[in-house]
């Protein structure tokens, strides 16, 4: 974090969609899901993104691939300006970022078999002879777990498992330098879970892959990365390594999620703190500290004004946005 | 790391049923439907005919058919169906059997060309359209409403005027007012499509834009192709007919419009089967195509056939 060039950047980023016009003549008001939100993600780096849905982490995924319109700030990948990238800059970049989408079933083609899916990507991205393109489809496949055999089969005739394999494989044919994983196992079985969570530290491992990773399952984030965000309301209000945001979570929306998070080990329980409500609008965001309606915590300095993501007293790279614990 | 490890244990999953998909699944799944089959068949023997037709027309025109059809006796005017005739005779004395099955040439020949035209016409536009949307879009809309806006016979007349009588006329001017339909909800549908998540995934690798619309896109509209093109086939059969019985259509050859609307005539005076012969003919056409097209529609709608 400190010496080398972040892979990605991102600065103050806003992206909104247009909200129906109250008036005729009215301008659209925007909604923001993602509200002004900074984060750095070194090369061969692991950073969990949790928060609950609604929050805005799926619109920050699809904006650093450029499929949203972003309204503010700025994306450097390897220190590139990506923010507004067309055409020709847009597929430099999609040859270094790529995605492992969250449905598996939805996310591939119907009509195409296993191989033709990588075939394709193939050949979107390299110039490749016939038998190249067939050897490198047949060692994406070896892998991610899948047997040669399936190459043929179309996505129907494949499990959900193998689904979300062929999607990872999908990404790794274009080579990226960083994969973006949105809620990759979310759609799954929970015993097929395992498999691909241990497949993404297997490839984080021998492919020095950097990676961000969406959760909502906090223990999957805490197996799988060096470092966690937590996202609310579309911003990120506490960021550190997984080791110490677990160990010792600064802000209370943290704990809260912590707190509601099943645990698997008997007897390790944090004392509950329940989560009180729905998170508000991002429409329209609460003024101050966008938690302070549902935080147990809240005084009146947080109804006013907004916490900065500062960093902890003892921990510099543990950055906390809360007035009263910060 | 050691209580993480009790979570990640791994189960297999459990074993696949076999590979079927793609045509053969296809073919199975239409032998299981008679009336699809039959259909099929009725729409193949129509084409078979006009293709028999088609080369006993132009292969032996000296003793072929065409001379056939139009030898005129006279003297056995408006026969009723009998062993020589057996949709008996017409006003010039010419045989109904023979000209309704000749008819079917020129049935098949407009309906496919005017089919095709419109289908190329309203795939292309409505693709792009909505697929790219913007200001092409607008483009689109302005055409297709500029076109739907005017009548058909009009382009036939125009047509007419510029490429002289026949049935050149008739099929352009078919196809390029009667793809609005067909552009519209190809148009309508892309729109829906190109945000699919397979879609969006194909374009994040980078895949270019005219493969996600040939490959990507275009397949999931082709129950929409299939279905409009039957409808088309029909109405250009109908189109046909009114544009015959104008004077504008086909000259010399027999046609279903030109016996409907010689038919028409003397009707009253109790000649039935002129009539009833192109109308059956043209009536067992375009039944067939609608049946086809159903069926085909129910085996290709992806949103139809989830059951695998």
């Amino acid at each position: 974090m400190l010496a080398a060039m972040p892979l990605l950047e991102v600065d103050e980023l806003q992206v909104g969609f247009p909200l129906p016009r109250p008036r005729l003549w009215a301008a659209a008001p925007r909604l923001r899901a993602v509200a002004g939100l900074s984060l750095s993600l070194a090369a061969g780096e692991t950073l969990g993104v949790v928060g609950e849905s609604g929050c805005g982490k799926s619109t920050l995924l699809r904006a650093l691939l450029g499929l949203e319109t972003v309204d503010a700030g700025a994306i450097r990948f390897d220190g590139v300006d990506v923010t507004h990238a067309r055409g020709a800059a847009l597929r430099t970049l999609r040859r270094g970022v790529q995605m492992v989408f969250q449905d598996p079933y939805g996310s591939l083609n119907p009509r195409l078999r296993a191989g033709q899916v990588l075939e394709e990507a193939l050949r979107a991205n390299f110039k490749l002879t016939a038998a190249e393109r067939l050897r490198r489809t047949a060692a994406l496949l070896e892998r991610v777990g899948l047997g040669p055999a399936l190459k043929d089969r179309f996505p129907h005739e494949l499990s959900g498992g193998q689904r979300q394999r062929l999607g990872i494989a999908r990404a790794l044919a274009v080579e990226p330098r960083l994969l973006l994983a949105d809620e990759p196992v979310s759609a799954l079985d929970v015993s097929v879970q395992a498999q691909i969570i241990n497949l993404f530290a297997e490839l984080r491992r021998d492919l020095n892959l950097a990676c961000l990773f969406i959760a909502h399952d906090l223990a999957v984030v805490r197996h799988l990365c060096d470092r966690v965000a937590v996202m609310y309301l579309g911003r990120i209000v506490e960021t550190g390594s997984a080791a110490a945001v677990y160990a010792r979570p600064l802000h209370p929306y943290t704990r809260a999620l912590l707190a509601a998070a099943p645990e698997p080990v008997a007897g390790k329980r944090l004392a509950r703190a329940p989560l009180a409500g729905e998170p508000p609008s991002p429409a329209a965001p609460p003024p101050g500290c966008p938690f302070h309606p549902r935080c147990p915590l809240a005084v009146a300095r947080c109804r006013q004004e907004r916490p900065e993501l500062v960093p902890a007293a003892d921990a510099p790279t543990h950055h906390a946005a809360c007035h009263v614990t910060g | 790391m050691t209580a993480d490890s009790a979570i990640l244990a791994v189960v297999p999953e459990p074993a696949l049923a076999p590979p079927t998909a793609g045509w053969p699944l296809f073919w199975r799944r239409f032998r299981r439907r008679p009336l699809a089959v039959a259909s099929a068949l009725v729409v193949l023997l129509y084409a078979l005919v006009a293709a028999g037709v088609w080369a006993g027309g132009s292969l032996a025109p000296a003793n072929g058919l065409a001379v056939k059809v139009e030898q005129r006796h006279l003297d056995q005017r408006l026969r009723p169906p009998s062993a020589a005739h057996w949709c008996g005779t017409d006003y010039l004395g010419r045989d109904v059997f023979w000209r309704t099955v000749y008819g079917v040439r020129t049935a098949m020949y407009v309906g496919l060309l005017a089919g095709v035209i419109s289908i190329v016409v309203g795939v292309v536009l409505g693709a792009l359209g909505g697929y790219f949307g913007g200001w092409l879009d607008a483009f689109v809309v302005w055409i297709y409403s500029t076109f739907a806006a005017m009548p058909t016979l009009l382009f036939i007349l125009t047509f007419a005027l510029l490429l002289g009588r026949g049935l050149t006329p008739v099929y352009i001017g078919i196809g390029i007012t009667s793809w609005v339909g067909l552009c519209r909800v190809v148009r309508a549908e892309f729109m829906r499509l190109r945000d699919l998540p397979y879609v969006q995934a194909a374009r994040v690798q980078g895949v270019g834009d005219g493969r996600l619309i040939w490959r990507h896109i275009l397949p999931n509209t082709l129950h929409l192709v299939i279905v409009f093109f039957t409808l088309r086939f029909s109405l250009a059969v109908m189109t046909e007919v009114i544009v015959s019985f104008l004077g504008l259509g086909v000259q010399l050859e027999p046609s279903w419009g030109v016996m409907i609307a010689e038919a028409k005539e003397r009707l009253w005076q109790g000649v039935w089967w002129e009539l009833a012969a192109a109308t059956a003919a043209m009536f067992g056409l375009v039944l067939a195509l609608n049946v086809l097209g159903d069926a085909l529609r129910d085996l290709l709608d992806p949103r139809l056939n989830s059951a695998v």
